[in-house]
């Protein structure tokens, strides 16, 4: 029957992935960029594609901008005809149309840009000395030498950088911000965070005398991270724009490359890779299941590590508004446990984590998945406080009369009589909060966390596929939930039978 | 022979305007057995509730022993240690077996070890006749069996006191009697009791004295025979006419 319910379900959702697809609208067939006005511009939120296709929105022509979270999604969107052309920087253009066919870039570039390493308004003296060892590596050719270890069919893969010899870190650590979904620039490989902008900030690093620490986040988050500290330093192929001047400086530019516009050619068509070889270069190239799995792990350690401690929360709230329903003790402490129930459950889990990352733990370095699991646990803990307290308030009153009236004291009475019993009427719906918490998790990206999500988010800007990542954090969801529900039909079952 | 063990100087209980009780004065000696009757609404189940502090009083003193239990700073819970309750819904502790329910507060009081417990458990299981019963949970017993395990419960205790609440009114008729048998046990054995009654056939065999409560308070008392044979207040004469 469940297993039927399952099969049912991902055949659902390859029918509508695939519906989607074929459900292509009326497109504007783009050949340069004069036609881009009144078409349908797709791009990725925050970027410099963005800013200047936001320039031609809303004009007389009708031209409208989409903006997506990775370019990935972008390119997906034009492959099924939702947007008309992607306006993306030129290397992730050509690395997101490698494998399709019917996509193609077109010759005239919509701009030319130069990157630059952002770095806090506040940290000039970083700036000067970035800027410093950048002249010097331009100088010694090394900043050419990393480019063309990346760029260009003949010199690829044939000049790393090395670290020199004699190379020593006595000045701490570089923090460094940067969004690992723009290859050739920066992205995973074998697990780890490689491209033009990780080899050069770790040549800066070792001319700083400071060893580089990657930390991946969301795009448009690096300017944040940034100017709130959480990083030294923003490397991720982005372009000196004026808005941005205004929160964060910049350094010299180490590259000058140009904005591509990707468009669809339904002329051309090539043979489209068949499904198993789609499923290996999703998930067995490169090892790219272990993106998954690691993914995975995290989102079981933070919501299993917030149920817990959210228990506890919740536990001892809940103790305090019902001591004071039933006793009026605990004024003040009620009052409190009010305002954080009320906070709590009246805003976004996913503000409440941005918040708690670079508002609370501004100043301080806790790592992520700590933050994380404090974030999920206090949110967790307003509603296992209210379970709770239904629980404690549904034993009946007899319960804590027949405990007085043989002597308990109260604190005796709830803990060895009251509380037994709303635990056991209350296991299912906590067991339910737990599998809300699971799934609540994958907003973990958010702070550059790799929960199963960004698991498969970072396939999917690897790959540019939406499908198979998609589908498959789906199913392996819908897994653990499904394997949790029947834990807890059969724990129902359980404290039912009991007591009789 | 006739020692004080409670007594009630102008007992009065109010919700906000409304008086359930006032100036309620009685004493209750040790070993008497005290039965309780009145209309529904007379404040007689307020009154019980009193003598063990569950319902606070507005107005007056009670008193155990001697020592006034409703000053501040008495400790109320070795009060309720030595004044036993049994409740119309028995209350018994749905999560414990049998055996537990019984042992549960003498144990975790320090009144006794869990080996004493258990041994006077068993003792108490065998005299209302469940033996059988200590591993079982209450949701698997009769009302009656409830009710008979929550009067051991009491005892378990070695209370000097017992109040009854009303203790066969939710009793389905076939399982009254095995309650008010194993109660006229626990009278005959000298036990004090308060007893808040419907069974008027109880109150006259095994009651010492009967209290009739009406219009907040004690409208009429006397010995079983003069409360029965020969009411005095018209309201009592009209209740018994109801009841009989």
């Amino acid at each position: 029957m469940r297993k039927k319910l399952l099969s049912f379900l991902v055949l659902a959702a390859a029918v509508m992935m695939v519906g989607c697809g074929s459900k292509a609208a009326e497109t504007k067939q783009i050949k340069s960029v004069d036609d881009l006005e009144g078409a349908k511009i797709g791009v990725q939120l925050g970027t410099v594609g963005d800013l200047y296709a936001s320039d031609l929105e809303g004009d007389e022509a009708g031209t409208s901008v989409d903006r997506y979270n990775k370019i990935a999604d972008a390119v997906q969107a034009l492959k099924q005809g939702k947007v008309d052309c992607v306006i993306v920087d030129e290397q992730p253009a050509i690395a997101s149309t490698a494998n399709e066919p019917t996509l193609t870039i077109l010759d005239e570039p919509f701009t030319l840009e130069e990157y630059a390493i952002c770095i806090a308004k506040d940290n000039t003296e970083l700036l000067d000395e970035v800027n410093a060892a950048l002249a010097e590596l331009k100088e010694e050719g090394v900043v050419e030498q990393i480019t063309a270890n990346y760029i260009g069919d003949d010199t690829k893969g044939t000049c790393p950088y090395v670290t020199p010899e004699g190379t020593t870190y006595d000045n701490g650590t570089l923090v460094v911000a940067t969004n690992a979904a723009f290859p050739p620039y920066e992205y995973y490989e074998n697990g780890q965070v490689v491209g033009i902008d990780m080899e050069l900030i770790k040549a800066i690093g070792d001319k700083l005398g400071r060893k580089v620490e990657i930390e991946d986040i969301e795009f448009d988050s690096i300017i944040n991270a940034v100017s709130s500290h959480k990083a030294d330093v923003g490397i991720a192929g982005m372009t000196m724009t004026e808005e941005r001047l205004k929160s964060i400086n910049f350094t010299d530019s180490y590259v000058t490359t140009m904005q591509a516009i990707i468009v669809k050619d339904d002329s051309l068509s090539g043979d489209s890779l068949g499904f198993v070889a789609n499923l290996k270069r999703n998930f067995v190239d490169d090892n790219r299941y272990t993106f998954l799995l690691k993914g995975l792990l995290n989102t079981l350690i933070i919501a299993l590590c917030a149920v817990l401690a959210g228990m506890i929360i919740g536990f001892l709230v809940a103790i305090v508004r019902v001591t004071y329903d039933k006793t009026g003790g605990f004024k003040i402490l009620n009052a409190i446990c009010k305002l954080y129930l009320t906070i709590i459950r009246g805003t976004p889990i996913m503000i409440q984590l941005l918040i708690i990352y670079y508002v609370v733990f501004k100043a301080v370095n806790v790592p992520k998945l700590l933050v994380a699991i404090i974030a999920f646990a206090i949110n967790s803990g307003a509603y296992v406080a209210e379970i709770m307290r239904g629980g404690i308030m549904s034993v009946d009153d007899g319960q804590m009369e027949a405990g007085r009236s043989l002597g308990l004291n109260y604190k005796q009475t709830m803990t060895i009589i009251i509380l037994p019993q709303a635990i056991k009427t209350v296991l299912p719906s906590l067991a339910n909060e737990f599998i809300s918490l699971i799934k609540e998790t994958s907003i973990c990206g958010y702070i550059g966390l790799m929960d199963l999500t960004r698991g498969g988010d970072i396939i999917r800007s690897i790959t540019y596929e939406a499908f198979m990542p998609l589908i498959a954090v789906a199913i392996i969801y819908l897994a653990i939930v499904q394997v949790l529900n029947t834990f807890v039909s059969k724990l129902e079952m359980k404290l039912r039978k009991n007591e009789r | 022979m006739s020692e004080v063990l409670i007594k009630v100087e102008n007992l009065s209980k109010a919700y906000g305007d409304n008086v359930i009780l006032k100036d309620v004065n009685m004493q209750i000696e040790k070993g008497e057995v005290i039965a309780i009757i009145g209309p529904s609404g007379c404040g007689k189940s307020t009154f019980i509730r009193t003598l063990n502090q569950l319902e606070k009083l507005t107005d007056g003193a009670i008193y155990l022993d001697g020592e006034d239990i409703t000053k501040k700073g008495v400790d109320i819970d070795d009060v309720r240690r030595r004044v036993g309750m049994v409740f119309q819904h028995f209350n018994l502790f749905p999560h414990l077996t049998i055996q537990k329910n019984l042992t549960l507060a003498p144990v975790k009081l320090g009144l006794m070890s869990q080996e004493e417990a258990d041994e006077k458990a068993k003792e108490l299981l065998t005299r209302v006749g469940l033996a059988d019963k200590a591993t079982a949970y209450p949701d698997s017993l009769s009302g009656g069996q409830k009710q008979r395990i929550a009067i051991a419960r009491t005892l378990a205790m070695n209370p000097e006191v017992i109040l009854f609440d009303e203790p066969t009114s939710a009793l389905d008729p076939e399982m009254v009697k095995e309650v008010l048998a194993l109660m006229k046990e626990l009278a005959d054995d000298g036990m004090t009791m308060v007893v808040v009654t419907h069974e008027m056939g109880f109150a006259k065999e095994v009651a010492d004295r009967v209290l009739f409560f009406d219009e907040q308070g004690i409208k009429e008392q006397g010995s079983p025979k003069e409360i029965f044979e020969n009411p005095k207040s018209q309201r009592l004469q009209d209740f018994l006419s109801k009841v009989l």
